[in-house]
């Protein structure tokens, strides 16, 4: 499989590691309940699209979000999760 | 600021024969040269900077700093991309192999100029750095790396960013066509020496000695 970074250009998936799916949230309650253990143990296994975090370990060193078909490793969208002027970075 | 009691080494001495090797007959197909005494500095521009970096470094240096990976070279001097809001800086030695101050310290002048705007680090004898050229450059590095060497794609002036087997190696081409600088972190040097000169010696090599 090999992904477009949006930075580097296509590279093997070997440069890079996954993060898991793109869109889950942290829970904003403080209790240990069923939303936290959704969150920390429970993961989809979709087929078909999905969208999911990669980090670019071995290039620009940027996490992105990966659209890809489960079925097929086909990528349909790449971009830096971060805008591009923008590295992860916090402000000092 | 460097240790200046300690002497730096290039990663090869001691280590490997410096000369002629491999396939004998013609010119090498392959010139692997390291550059010592090279000043290196990271600046990353913290979030939302990266305007007021490029400006301060073009001030500095009298170049635009390229926004892509790409990098620019002037008089000794080259301002590499290495990523989204990231370059690296380097400054060729004097001829004596001495450290060219013409920018005082390098990291110090770059932190005086970047404060607030950039973090700043000093790389210097951190990488170890590889110029390579002959004929047969490109299919050595055929054999290193994964990525598009037809320079149509990697053109004159491009940087990547990726792997070497194991290793996360820089890789630029030129500015001159055909010329092509390696490098990765010093801890890894004799490694990836060791594993450039194996794979030329079918194309015939010549190691150059450095001190």
């Amino acid at each position: 499989m090999r992904i477009p970074c949006p930075h580097c250009g296509d590279r093997s998936h070997d440069e890079f590691s996954y993060g898991g799916a793109a869109d889950r949230r942290r829970p904003t309650t403080a209790d240990f309940g069923p939303e936290w253990l959704d969150y920390v143990y429970l993961r989809d296994n979709p087929a078909g699209l999905h969208r999911e975090l990669w980090y670019h370990g071995s290039g620009c060193r940027c996490w992105l979000i990966v659209e890809r078909n489960t079925l097929s490793h086909a990528i349909t969208a790449v971009h830096a999760v971060l805008p591009a002027s923008s590295p992860a970075m916090e402000d000092a | 600021m460097p240790d200046t009691a300690l002497l730096p080494r290039s990663v090869l001495h001691d280590r490997l024969r410096p000369g002629r090797q491999g396939a004998a007959t013609g010119p090498a197909g392959v010139v692997i040269r390291e550059k010592t005494g090279l000043t290196l500095a990271a600046v990353a521009a913290l979030r939302g900077r990266d305007g007021a970096v490029i400006a301060a470094l073009t001030a500095l240096f009298g170049v635009s700093p390229p926004t892509r990976l790409r990098l620019v070279r002037d008089e000794g001097l080259a301002v590499i991309g290495t990523g989204p809001g990231q370059w690296l800086i380097a400054v060729d030695p004097m001829p004596d192999g001495s450290r060219d101050l013409r920018h005082g310290d390098l990291t110090t002048t770059l932190r005086d100029r970047l404060g607030g705007l950039a973090a700043v680090t000093d790389q210097s004898d951190a990488w170890v750095v590889f110029d390579l050229a002959g004929a047969r450059v490109r299919d050595l590095l055929a054999r290193c790396v994964a990525i598009d060497l037809d320079p149509r794609r990697f053109e004159p002036g491009d940087v990547a960013l990726t792997r070497a087997g194991p290793l996360d190696v820089r890789l630029w081409h030129g500015p001159k066509p055909g010329r092509y600088t390696l490098s990765c972190f010093r801890s890894y040097g004799a490694y990836l020496a060791r594993w450039l000169t194996d794979s030329a010696l079918p194309f015939g090599l010549e190691l150059v000695e450095t001190r």
